[in-house]
């Protein structure tokens, strides 16, 4: 449960920034991204930790790539069938989740040394800490870049949107931003 | 044997040093900004005296906030202040203003550590910001009002005009470029208060003469091939004097953090800019290209530094040998 | 045994996992496939067949048959020919695109069935500057196209509009504005002779 906030995989292991960077323009996508990046983590740290004591060394990493793949694959499926507009909005972003280094980094240190339950216990944290990350970038992005919220106008009108933070330097600065703050907070904490 | 060492700017007197440099940019700006005032009114005080007071609130707080003491006195925070004003429409509204200001010097200065730390011109960083923000209000149309305070203003901005046919206005002749009787930025307008200022800058060192002749050449060459070819509607001279060209030349690309210390790096540094911006002016979206030129040259900034050591009199260093 | 077959068990007993997995995956996914590809397919058709109406002036009912038209220039276009319950013709449903200030602009332009004037336009697909060239997809602006004739082209012009053909730009967005504009002009002007080549024809079913 340490992926949530004391390692979480954006904020303190920059990890996955791709889908951090692309997709948080707006907080629908990005909660969209985070949940089927979630999914894959957990299905892909169950079957590796299922498979742990098959695994051979040299080997481990196409089983993992494997797993991933299918499974990405499933989410990209899944997506298309119930979530058609999300699909098309986030389009090659979800195939690219295979190579989310945040997910190979789970199975490579945890599900494959660690029995099922606590694999599943840490995709599951290292889950949420990716959908805060991504959901606290997004809101940032959306609520000035666009004055709404998962698409819902929050801020009147007559609001200056801060068009740049939706264009892709905005993803840069505002993720600069948060990051600076998060480590400012924990280092005055410590 | 003791040395000390520290960022840019250089001084042998650094007491004095930074603050005297920022005075003279400030004394050389007079001109302009008098022009600015007289054909803009109070927009141009307004617009200066928000920039000038958020740029120094905010480098104070940072400042605070970081431990460090806590003053403006090098005056560095309010220059970039006036010349973030100076760059920006009359109509901008207030709140552009004050995000730019703090744009700039959070994000443009203070976050890379202060003063002399910099790799961008601080000023440019928090215009590129409010322009990519508030597109909208800071457009081409932003520049023409109706009830504009001056006949000036009722028009498009020489450049704009240059490129677009469609506004259908002549393109000013020479002398309102120079006495800046046309729109544009707040402090772009009068090419010979800008000369005025420069040229004192440039006397005094506080500029180097390298930048401005650079980008002034940079600029103006490429401009008469392109005039040749038939890609831009105006001459080589009229893009040299309108839009912000010269403003650019002399007071932002001089920036002594911002650009390169040797004398070579500081000729490329120049042309580089002047090629720039007339490559944005004629083939980009956006009628004038200063800031984008600016910004860009200022990012090889560093690579400029470390191929354009000079060599130092008699002869390079022999090589080590091979111990 | 051999030395070929000593090698090949040495590979299986190395490889076995992944094989197995590899071909439990692909069933797995095989699976997923044909379970939901009918639904993926309903929601691509869904898309364009959803803004139809709107665009030939909401009929109460409806039937659109898809016409795959062979262009001048030996391209093919697919357009949608709209027709009502007593299976007169309302109207065609066109799709246009061509490159925006960020990229590619996707649209679909209604007409009226005679092929005279624009009875519709929707955006379907663009990254223009939010906050000025996405304005596009505003209903106030696309609205202007309506009514227009489909003989003569549309012009986008910077000021309010004082002529039949003419469109006002959206502020500070003249590139997006003519991109849409241009785009339509282009694809009619090519679809034109088609559609009326197959309105003149006899009905032959």
């Amino acid at each position: 449960m340490a992926g949530i906030l004391p390692e979480n995989p954006v904020y303190r292991q920059l990890l996955g920034l791709c889908p951090v960077l692309a997709v948080t323009n707006s907080l629908k996508p990005a909660l969209t991204m985070a949940a089927a990046t979630a999914f894959v983590l957990i299905c892909a740290n169950i079957m590796v930790s299922l498979l742990r004591h098959l695994l051979k060394p040299h080997l481990r990493i196409l089983v993992f790539t494997l797993t991933i793949a299918t499974f990405v694959t499933v989410a990209d499926k899944l997506l298309a069938a119930f979530l058609y507009d999300m699909s098309k909005e986030l389009g090659p972003y979800v195939p690219l989740i295979i190579v989310n280094c945040l997910i190979i980094s789970r199975c490579e240190a945890c599900s494959s040394k660690e029995p099922l339950w606590p694999s599943i216990v840490d995709a599951l944290g290292q889950g949420v800490g990716f959908t805060l990350a991504l959901g606290s970038l997004a809101f940032v992005r959306e609520l000035l870049g666009m004055g709404s919220l998962l698409g819902f106008q929050v801020l009147p009108s007559s609001f200056p949107t801060w068009g740049i933070l939706v264009l892709p330097p905005g993803a840069f600065l505002t993720l600069g931003v948060l990051l600076g703050t998060v480590n400012w907070w924990s280092a005055r904490k410590s | 044997m003791n040395v000390s060492v520290a960022s840019s700017p250089h001084f042998s007197n650094m007491k004095q040093g930074t603050r005297q440099m920022m005075v003279d940019v400030i004394l050389a700006l007079i001109p302009t900004i008098a022009v600015s005032v007289w054909i803009f009114g109070w927009y141009s005080i307004l617009h200066i005296g928000i920039c000038v007071l958020t740029c120094s609130l905010t480098e104070l707080v940072w400042k605070k906030l970081a431990g460090m003491p806590a003053s403006v006195s090098d005056a560095s925070g309010p220059l970039t202040g006036v010349i973030l004003a100076l760059s920006l429409p009359w109509s901008a509204p207030i709140y552009v203003s004050v995000l730019g200001s703090i744009f700039a010097i959070a994000i443009g200065k203070m976050i890379f550590g202060g003063l002399g730390m910099n790799l961008f011109n601080p000023a440019m960083v928090g215009r590129a910001f409010v322009m990519l923000s508030f597109a909208g209000a800071l457009g081409a149309s932003a520049y023409v009002y109706d009830g504009a305070p001056a006949d000036a203003l009722t028009q498009a901005t020489p450049l704009t005009v240059a490129r677009d046919v469609a506004t259908a206005q002549e393109f000013p002749g020479l002398w309102p470029l120079l006495i800046g009787k046309t729109n544009g930025s707040l402090g772009e307008t009068s090419s010979l208060a800008i000369l005025l200022g420069g040229i004192f800058l440039c006397v005094r060192r506080t500029a180097a003469w390298q930048i401005p002749t650079g980008v002034v050449l940079g600029a103006v060459i490429p401009a008469a091939f392109f005039e040749l070819l038939g890609f831009t509607a105006i001459t080589a001279f009229d893009h040299l004097f309108a839009g912000s060209l010269l403003f650019g030349a002399f007071f932002i690309a001089t920036d002594p953090v911002s650009s390169p210390i040797t004398p070579k790096g500081k000729w490329i540094f120049g042309v580089g800019i002047g090629i720039l911006i007339m490559i944005l002016r004629t083939f980009s979206s956006y009628p004038e290209g200063v800031m984008f030129a600016v910004l860009l040259m200022n990012s090889v900034v560093p690579l400029l530094n470390r191929w354009t050591i000079p060599t130092p009199v008699g002869g390079s260093f022999p090589e080590k040998p091979n111990a | 045994m051999s030395a070929n077959k000593i090698q090949f068990h040495k590979l299986l007993s190395q490889a076995w996992l992944v094989l197995i997995l590899a071909a439990f995956y692909g069933g797995g996914l095989a699976f997923i496939h044909i379970t939901l590809s009918p639904r993926i397919a309903a929601n691509i058709k869904n898309e364009t067949y959803s803004l139809i109406p709107t665009l030939v002036g909401n009929p109460e009912q409806y039937e659109v048959t898809e016409r795959d038209l062979v262009l001048q220039d030996r391209s093919a276009l697919k357009v949608y020919e709209v027709k009502n319950g007593a299976s007169e013709g309302v109207g065609w449903v066109i799709p246009a695109s061509s490159m925006g200030f960020a990229d590619k602009i996707s649209l679909l332009v209604g007409i009226d069935y005679q092929f005279e004037r624009i009875t519709g336009m929707e955006v379907i697909d663009q990254k223009e500057t939010p906050g000025l060239g996405n304005l596009i997809i505003d209903e106030k602006w696309r609205d202007q196209f309506k009514g227009k004739s489909t003989a003569q082209d549309i012009e986008v012009v910077k000021r309010p509009v004082d002529a039949d053909q003419e469109v006002e730009a959206v502020t500070g967005a003249t590139i997006s504005s003519v991109t849409v504009a241009v785009a339509i002009n282009e694809t009619l002007a090519k679809a034109r002779p088609e559609i009326e080549r197959l309105l003149n024809e006899p009905i032959s079913e």
